[in-house]
């Protein structure tokens, strides 16, 4: 409402008094109605509308004060003062119409513009800047644990212990509420389809604690997690319509799984994402209940006790945690402190990605502005000798500037009410270019709500007040009264005068230089990055990545994988497949310290990070991986056998040769001795090799474990089975002639079971993934760049034909006075390529300062790189030059006489 | 009620009458309303057609109440909605006046289009 007053401000002050609390009434209940009824969108148009009849409003109240019963302009003006507004809309109007097609192009660029930082604004502010959508949502922490002196000063974990759960819930005079929750993955079995649903465990009242209701059905009771049939399950709205047509329909219906069925008692509405976007389904969960089963505890939330100030709440937190820490098992060590629940999606790399974003965006509406800035200059010279007229007759200076900022007022209206439209359908876009684990992970939909609104709204305000500067700052009385002691049209041209042009057009190019220079940058960085040696060769290999109901045994599930891995191979077009083992881009089994011992050597203990993975001897075939020395596996291959990559051969064994020795590492298989038989070329998970990535690790591989015969499962398992807690997961690898073969082989991979749920993946894709936040950036960046640089040349032409048009005198003159005419078209040419190349040396000097920012986001090229720098000028240059082409053979084609004889 | 001839010469250099102006004199025909209300009543006469906002009813309005055809009344006894902010309107004598002449004037439209056979003779109920 307070930006509705805003809007009232158009009125003028009396009428604003007498009806302005009505309509703010009235506005108020529209809006209620418009967001109940077609809900953002909605409130979107009637924004848009009541601005328009606002504007109208507000012109034909100030008109008629004037006087003037109708809105006919013509009667507006006033014989001693300035024209009426009336008149000097239609000027405004009729200004821009003159200059039609690069209006239509300023405003376009604007309305882009101001789309992109919205857009980027959004994006930005659901991920990293909004707290989570819940009421008090200040109030709502985690409980973050250290459990061990070592891990003092780290941030604590969010799992707490089902002892240390109660014992914090027990504390009900710092918390209000205490509820834990688990993520999993949920095996959802159709008729013909199975479908694994990212799912949240949640305690009965953590909806409650969070302050929110499904939209229909109920929320959980305590006596749900009691239910022995089915479970009482909340689903998002998303996939209450997909499954069930109509969210109330899904009332009441069972959902089969793998496990333990589903009852829908209530569904959460689209925008609700607990504990992340990513989750589709919510099931009553006590934490002493077989939901918890094997696990380690239960992830924590709380709301503060009201009227405890944070500081208490972490003083006492510490002063507690000792006796807590006792009574539930760690009685050496236990300190807890209150995080707060706010999700910043990503560290500080993704913050600067999203500064990096939206600094460009800033770039783009800044290249707009000096364009917009530009064009009204124009406008004003053209009209400058007819004001000045009008100044002498003693009208007021305040006119044209007045006449300025409405023509800008149009052009940014315009520039508005189109880019609204592209802002919804922009955003779609971006969301879908945005990598996956951005969009989902996001506790806030991403979405236009009313603060992306608003920050349109401000940098639109900002935008035209920019843009509208310079022609505020020329239009001075006093120099506006010099026009009339000069003659002709090439007065209102001279240097002076046509400086603040040249000045935004040098300014246009700058910013298209560093756009361009950072785009170029991007690009290189995310070339560089593909280009990484694998250290395998991934062409056409594709990973299936297949989930198994938990009701078969690890035998059966090894037995489906063996079965899937022939029918694939069988597949013309399949050069070879595998089973067994993931990719190296998924699914190793990681030891953070290993402790290894080098037997031949004195003793020697070494604390390694190893990755360890189980292959079959078709693995190294399959992904090509280079052998450096010894052997690969072989069919019969015992247990000791290991293979290492050349980094962990060169850890053990510095210089020498590692074939045939032996070492030990503790706990990574059930033997614990290994012989090297084989030494191999490392091959790299995604995003090693680059700063970007986590920890590297040493890799070694064994041969697999033979697999247990396919027997019924235990007891232990089955009760595991039915919580639906670990079901199978089969890999299986293959190399194919191209990528047409893909749907072949997912074929002949899903005609196994129709109830495996498979998906195939190509790993060149899965590593190119790993990269998504730079190629997103790439993307965005380029896509920036290329839109200044066109202005910028549009720019650059808009002003030499311009400049060109008021020095024909002077060319005759020169013509007349013997002037080659290539001299002429050098001059022009010189003059452009001068205004360019000052451009170009301010955007690279800018583009210098700005890649300091963006430098750890590089990989491949450095910050400085000459050679991007000197691409890009020479680039900008050239087109620029091209773009001078026809405004020089024009110049070159003055006839002196008509020019001297027209002035 | 006859009007006075001068008023009615005032009335006729009026006509014809915008839509939008005439479906809110319409909607305060049969009793004074608030402004909520006219917007509400005029988009479910007219099918929302006429969608009027907050700043396109009190420009309306605006004009209406300078040409003395609607007035300001106290919030009638029978509200529906009591609500002591809002502001309640009904026609002037003068208003009525306007909105009835300007009904003739459809009406007679009306009854040539039956004429000329673009409509039926009568209306299907």
């Amino acid at each position: 409402m307070r930006l509705y007053r805003v809007l009232l401000r158009m009125l003028p002050g009396d009428r604003r008094d007498r009806d302005g609390d009505q309509m703010a009434i009235i506005f108020g209940d529209l809006a209620r109605a418009a967001r109940r009824d077609a809900g953002l969108k909605g409130l979107g148009l009637l924004w848009m509308k009541e601005t328009v009849g606002m504007a109208r409003f507000a012109v034909r109240e100030r008109l008629g004060r004037r006087g003037v019963p109708t809105p006919d302009p013509s009667r507006a003006a006033r014989p001693s003062g300035g024209p009426g507004l009336g008149i000097e809309l239609h000027w405004a109007l009729r200004s821009l119409r003159a200059r039609g097609g690069h209006v239509v192009l300023v405003a376009a660029l604007l309305a882009v513009a101001l789309v992109a930082n919205t857009l980027v604004f959004a994006v930005a502010d659901s991920v990293l800047l909004r707290r989570v959508p819940y009421p008090d949502a200040e109030r709502i922490v985690e409980i973050l644990s250290v459990r061990s002196v070592r891990q003092q000063g780290r941030p604590g974990s969010r799992l707490l212990t089902l002892d240390l759960f109660d014992q914090w819930r027990a504390q009900t005079d710092l918390f209000a509420s205490v509820q834990g929750y688990l993520t999993k993955s949920v095996f959802l079995v159709g008729e013909d389809t199975t479908e694994i649903v990212a799912t949240a465990d949640i305690t009965p009242g953590l909806l409650e604690l969070l302050g929110v209701a499904p939209r229909w059905g109920r929320s959980f009771v305590d006596g749900d997690t009691d239910a022995t049939s089915a479970i009482p399950t909340l689903i998002g709205e998303a996939m209450a319509r997909q499954r069930f047509g109509r969210p109330q329909s899904a009332l009441g219906e069972r959902l089969e799984t793998t496990a333990q069925p589903l009852v829908v008692v209530g569904v959460m509405p689209d925008d609700f994402r607990f504990p992340h976007g990513g989750i589709r389904l919510w099931r009553a969960m006590d934490p002493r209940g077989p939901l918890t089963y094997r696990f380690a505890g239960v992830m924590s939330i709380a709301r503060m006790a009201p009227g405890l100030s944070p500081d208490a709440l972490r003083g006492a937190m510490a002063a507690r945690a000792a006796g807590i820490g006792a009574a539930a098992g760690y009685p050496d060590f236990y300190d807890a402190t209150p995080g707060p629940f706010y999700v910043a999606a990503g560290g500080a790399d993704r913050r600067t990605l999203f500064f990096t974003l939206l600094g460009a965006a800033l770039c783009l509406l800044l290249t707009a502005c000096a364009n917009a800035a530009s064009l009204e200059l124009a406008g004003a010279f053209h009209r400058a000798r007819t004001y000045a007229i009008q100044l002498a007759l003693g009208a007021s200076s305040a006119t044209l500037r007045r006449v300025a900022l409405m023509e800008g007022g149009l052009l940014i209206g315009a520039a508005v009410l189109g880019g609204s439209g592209l802002a919804a359908v922009g955003l779609r876009v971006l969301v879908d270019a945005l990598p996956a684990r951005i969009a989902a992970d996001s506790v806030n939909p991403i979405d236009l709500d009313e603060r992306a609104i608003a920050f349109m709204a401000a940098i639109a305000a900002i935008t035209w007040l920019l843009s509208s500067l310079p022609v505020v700052l020329f239009a001075s009385r006093s120099r506006l009264l010099d026009l009339l002691k000069t003659e002709g049209v090439s007065s209102a041209l001279s240097p002076g005068r046509s400086r603040l042009r040249r000045l935004l057009t040098v300014a246009e190019v700058a910013l298209a230089v560093l756009l361009i220079s950072g785009g170029v940058l991007f690009t290189r960085t995310y070339r560089s990055l593909l280009a990484i040696d694998k250290g395998f060769d991934g062409a056409g290999v594709v990973a299936l990545d297949v989930a198994l109901p938990p009701q078969l045994s690890r035998g059966e599930r090894a037995e489906m994988g063996s079965i899937m891995a022939q029918r694939v191979a069988a597949v013309p077009g399949v050069i070879a497949a595998t089973e067994g083992s993931a990719p190296p881009s998924a699914g190793t089994v990681f030891g953070a310290g290993v402790e290894v011992t080098v037997d031949d050597r004195p003793p020697e203990n070494l604390t390694l990070p190893l990755a360890v993975r189980s292959v079959k001897p078709a693995y190294f075939s399959v992904l090509r991986i280079g052998l450096l020395d010894g052997r690969f596996f072989r069919d019969d291959e015992p247990p000791g056998s290991a293979i290492i990559t050349e980094e962990l051969a060169r850890r053990l064994w510095p210089g020498t040769d590692p074939v045939g020795r032996r070492f030990r590492a503790a706990n990574v298989s059930p033997v614990d001795e290994y012989e090297v038989v084989g030494v191999i070329h490392r091959p790299r998970r995604q995003g090693e090799g680059t700063p970007f990535a986590g920890r590297e690790y040493l890799s070694m591989y064994l041969p697999p474990r033979p697999s247990p015969p396919p027997e019924p499962l235990t007891p232990d398992e089955l009760r595991a089975a039915a919580t639906g807690g670990s079901y199978g997961f089969v890999s299986v690898i293959a190399r194919l002639e191209s990528r047409a073969r893909a749907e072949a082989v997912l074929q002949a991979a899903r005609s196994v079971d129709p109830r495996f749920r498979v998906t195939l993946s190509f790993v060149e894709d899965d590593y190119a993934e790993a990269f998504g936040d730079t190629l997103l950036a790439t993307r965005i960046i380029g896509v920036f760049a290329s839109l200044s640089f066109l202005v910028a040349i549009v720019g650059v032409y808009g002003l030499m034909a311009f400049l060109v048009a008021g020095r024909r005198r002077e060319i005759g003159i020169r013509l007349a006075l013997g002037a080659d005419r290539r001299d002429i078209r050098r001059l022009v040419l010189g003059s452009s390529v001068r205004l360019v190349l000052a451009g170009a040396v301010a955007g690279v000097a800018a583009a210098l300062a700005a890649s300091r920012w963006v430098e750890a986001r590089l990989f491949g090229v450095t910050p400085t790189d000459p050679s991007t720098y000197a691409l890009v000028t020479i680039a900008v240059v050239a087109t620029a030059v091209l773009a001078t082409w026809r405004p020089a053979r024009q110049a070159a084609r003055v006839d002196p006489v008509i020019s001297l004889r027209a002035e | 009620m006859t009007p006075v001839p001068d008023v009615a010469d005032e009335v006729s250099r009026h006509l014809p009458l915008s839509p939008r102006v005439f479906q809110i004199l319409m909607s305060l025909a049969d009793g004074p309303r608030h402004g909520y209300a006219v917007i509400r009543d005029v988009e479910e006469r007219t099918d929302g057609t006429i969608r009027l906002t907050a700043s396109t009813l009190y420009d309306a309005l605006a004009r209406l109440d300078q040409q003395r055809w609607i007035e300001e009344v106290q919030e009638p006894a029978d509200a529906d909605d009591h609500d002591p902010r809002r502001r309640y309107y009904r026609l002037s004598e003068l208003g009525r006046e306007v909105a009835r002449r300007e009904a003739r004037r459809l009406e007679r439209a009306l009854q040539t289009a039956r004429e000329r056979r673009l409509l039926p003779k009568r209306a299907r109920k």
